[in-house]
């Protein structure tokens, strides 16, 4: 029972890491970038829900809906108006370009009054009840971080396979310059694979808010999010989910079972097993750049 | 080759003569300067805040009343951002540019202690940082203290839950850094001096998120007092995981965990929680009537609650303008430090204990209260404990 209490928690943490990933892969496989950005996007998604229901005095369920729109939209602007002007510079400029965003975005939300500098609670209508099954207990809070993580895949899934969006999307992750050539608005779909993935990581910001409070600091849960993607093969999404599942239980029962210490680093350990046994990560292709 | 060695040597040595001693720098005939090493733009922003309203909160009430023997108090503020880098250039200005009298209430551990020989070196007294360790006030030299380090604390907890029940399955959660193993380090003295040991410890990193394994093992150890290591947001974090698999022993925090933040931010769960501390927190309608009057004169001037940092840095300042007042109009370092090492401040409206210094002894006290949070505000459940 101990044990599949701990697996029920780490699925739980684990989705919260695979909505991050899944951030990090989609633009990934869109741009070949990395965006570093990624936790703060995720922090200022829920700094967004907290001002609304703060501020605006919008009910919970409204002030998550424009949240997620307003920071999707935000996603959008960052690519048009910071990564679009140096498209066709190295990679590395636009890494660089995504760390010192991350540090601006951390650094102008600490100067908002009243909630910038503090932890506030953005706590869901459903704080606090849980579900008791059997001998296992699941909080309404990990229940929910569970079915968004299921619906967004699917919707996900949908999107990628039947839809006409999903599929330009694809082809340009495959080959840019193809894609051009065939009439796909390629930074039209950038700039929506931006959105996508800054409202992903909104997403998990505002799901995470209950567990971990709302604070500047909140977006370096990235960090544990980035192996996730690896452990996937960086360029799958759904390998970004299993990825983030994996690390999530994991972490979870190496915290019960393993000796004190093994919880925190167990994540890398993951990864640097997975890089040695299959370097492409569980989903990942290998691939070879044609010069 | 050898002897010019010791010939730069000795050169070296003379030229570095004038930067040990004391300064005597930064009091005028109309003035007293103070500085003062804050965090305005990195993570313990809110904290500085609080703790500059509380020291200008004191500083303004001296200097309307004519003064410190007829010298007003100017307070210059220095922002580290909380990076020592920055924190040793703000170190460097205030004592060769500014030419401070004596820094206070520096804010954090890590700034403090990084600082510290910048202003031994120029001969400035630093006083009273907001940090707990026990480089800041020994070995005994131009540095005071009053802030409890968490060894202390660790002992201080031990002795006062021996005292209401010694028959305990004593258990442990705390932060894998300075704080953790300090605390641990002063609870496993004490337990041993007690002949016990803690049966089971648990750790988490920094800005953990997920506390349900530590607390599944805890709760399978079948531990009845655990004794927190944790800061706000993973004290709350952790009494939320007990409370949902049903796990309620007896939770006792450290003064990282003792602020008026704990019940706002966790609700319902925190009640009953108990954390050691010096200082009490001050509220509209509890404690004595000075201390009530000093909540509203607060309130009134800043319009917010005062947290601990409000109270801290009201505390320091006071002391320091108490000092300087003692030692007389004829303000010189080496007298003022002299007066230090002979001063006793007794208890005060704020409740911190009486804070005696010797000339061997640099911090105040190193006594800690216990207090439990009933209906949302933290209640004292023991007078002061020296470990």
């Amino acid at each position: 029972m101990d044990f599949l209490q701990q697996v029920f928690s780490g699925i739980a943490l684990g989705c919260i890491y695979a909505l991050i990933a899944l951030g990090f892969v989609l633009i990934y496989k869109a741009t070949e970038t990395v965006n570093f950005a990624q936790g703060e996007l995720m922090m200022l998604g829920a700094f967004a829900g907290l001002a609304l229901v703060k501020f605006a005095g919008l009910p919970f369920w409204i002030a998550v809906l424009v949240a997620l729109v307003g920071i999707t939209a935000f996603g959008a602007l960052v690519e048009r108006l910071v990564i679009r002007p140096v498209l066709g510079q190295p990679q590395f400029t636009v890494v660089m370009l995504t760390i010192g965003l991350g540090y601006v975005v951390r650094g102008l939300i600490t100067m908002v009054p009243v909630i910038g500098s503090e932890t506030s609670a953005f706590d869901p209508p459903y704080k606090g009840m849980v579900w008791k099954v059997g001998g296992l207990i699941l909080s309404y809070e990990q229940g929910t971080v569970i079915a968004v993580t299921i619906v967004l895949c699917c919707a996900f899934y949908m999107l990628f396979k039947h839809t006409k969006v999903g599929i330009g999307m694809q082809a340009a992750s495959q080959n840019q310059l193809a894609a051009h050539y065939m009439g796909i608005p390629v930074k039209r779909l950038n700039g929506l694979v931006w959105g996508l993935s800054a409202g992903a990581a909104g997403l998990a910001g505002l799901l995470l808010a209950p567990f971990t409070f709302v604070h500047v600091n909140m977006g370096y849960i990235g960090l544990k999010a980035f192996p996730a993607a690896v452990i996937g093969g960086f360029g799958s999404l759904p390998g970004a989910v299993v990825g983030g599942l994996a690390i999530g239980v994991v972490e979870s029962l190496s915290g019960y079972y393993l000796p004190e210490g093994f919880k925190d680093v167990a994540a890398y350990v993951l990864v640097l097993a997975m890089l040695m046994v299959k370097p492409n990560g569980l989903f990942g292709t290998a691939t070879r750049k044609k010069v | 080759m050898r002897n010019q060695g010791v010939r730069w040597l000795v050169a070296l040595g003379f030229a570095a003569l004038p930067l040990c001693g004391f300064a005597d720098q930064g009091v005028t005939k109309n003035e007293i300067l103070i500085g003062t090493i804050q965090d305005l733009s990195g993570p313990l922003a809110a904290y500085s805040k609080e703790t500059l309203n509380g020291m200008n909160m004191r500083l303004e009430e001296v200097n309307a009343a004519g003064g410190v023997n007829g010298r007003k108090i100017r307070l210059l503020v220095e922002d580290s951002g909380y990076d020592t880098k920055k924190a040793m250039l703000a170190a460097q200005k205030l004592s060769q540019s500014d030419k401070i009298f004596a820094v206070a209430g520096s804010m954090g551990t890590t700034i403090a202690l990084t600082t510290q020989q910048v202003f031994q070196d120029a001969g400035v007294v630093n006083l009273f940082p907001l940090g707990s360790a026990r480089g800041l006030y020994e070995p005994p030299e131009m540095k005071f203290a009053f802030s409890v380090p968490y060894f202390q604390q660790g002992r201080g907890i031990v002795k006062s839950l021996l005292a209401t029940k010694a028959d305990r399955k004593w258990c442990s959660l705390v932060q894998d850094d300075d704080l953790g193993t300090e605390l641990m380090a002063g609870v496993d003295s004490a337990m041993k001096q007690a002949g016990k040991t803690v049966s089971e410890r648990t750790t988490y990193k920094r800005a953990a998120t997920d506390f349900s394994s530590q607390v599944a093992r805890l709760k399978g150890a079948g531990c009845d007092t655990v004794i927190l290591g944790t800061t706000l947001r993973e004290t709350v974090g952790t009494l939320n995981e007990a409370k949902k698999i049903g796990f309620a022993p007896q939770f006792v925090a450290t003064s990282a965990a003792y602020t008026h933040l704990l019940p706002k931010l966790g609700g319902a769960v925190t009640e009953g929680i108990y954390a050691s501390h010096s200082a009490t927190q001050p509220y509209a309608d509890e404690g004595s009537k000075a201390a009530r009057d000093w909540y509203a004169a607060y309130m009134a001037k800043f319009k917010e609650e005062p947290g601990q940092f409000a109270v801290m840095g009201y505390a320091v300042m006071d002391w320091t303008i108490k000092a300087a007042e003692k030692t007389g109009p004829n303000l010189t370092t080496k007298r003022f430090i002299e007066t230090m090492e002979s001063s006793s401040f007794p208890r005060d409206k704020l409740g911190f204990d009486t804070m005696t210094f010797t000339k061997t002894k640099h911090i105040g006290s190193e006594a800690i209260r216990v207090s439990q949070l009933k209906n949302g505000k933290w209640t004292p459940v023991t007078d002061f404990i020296t470990p």
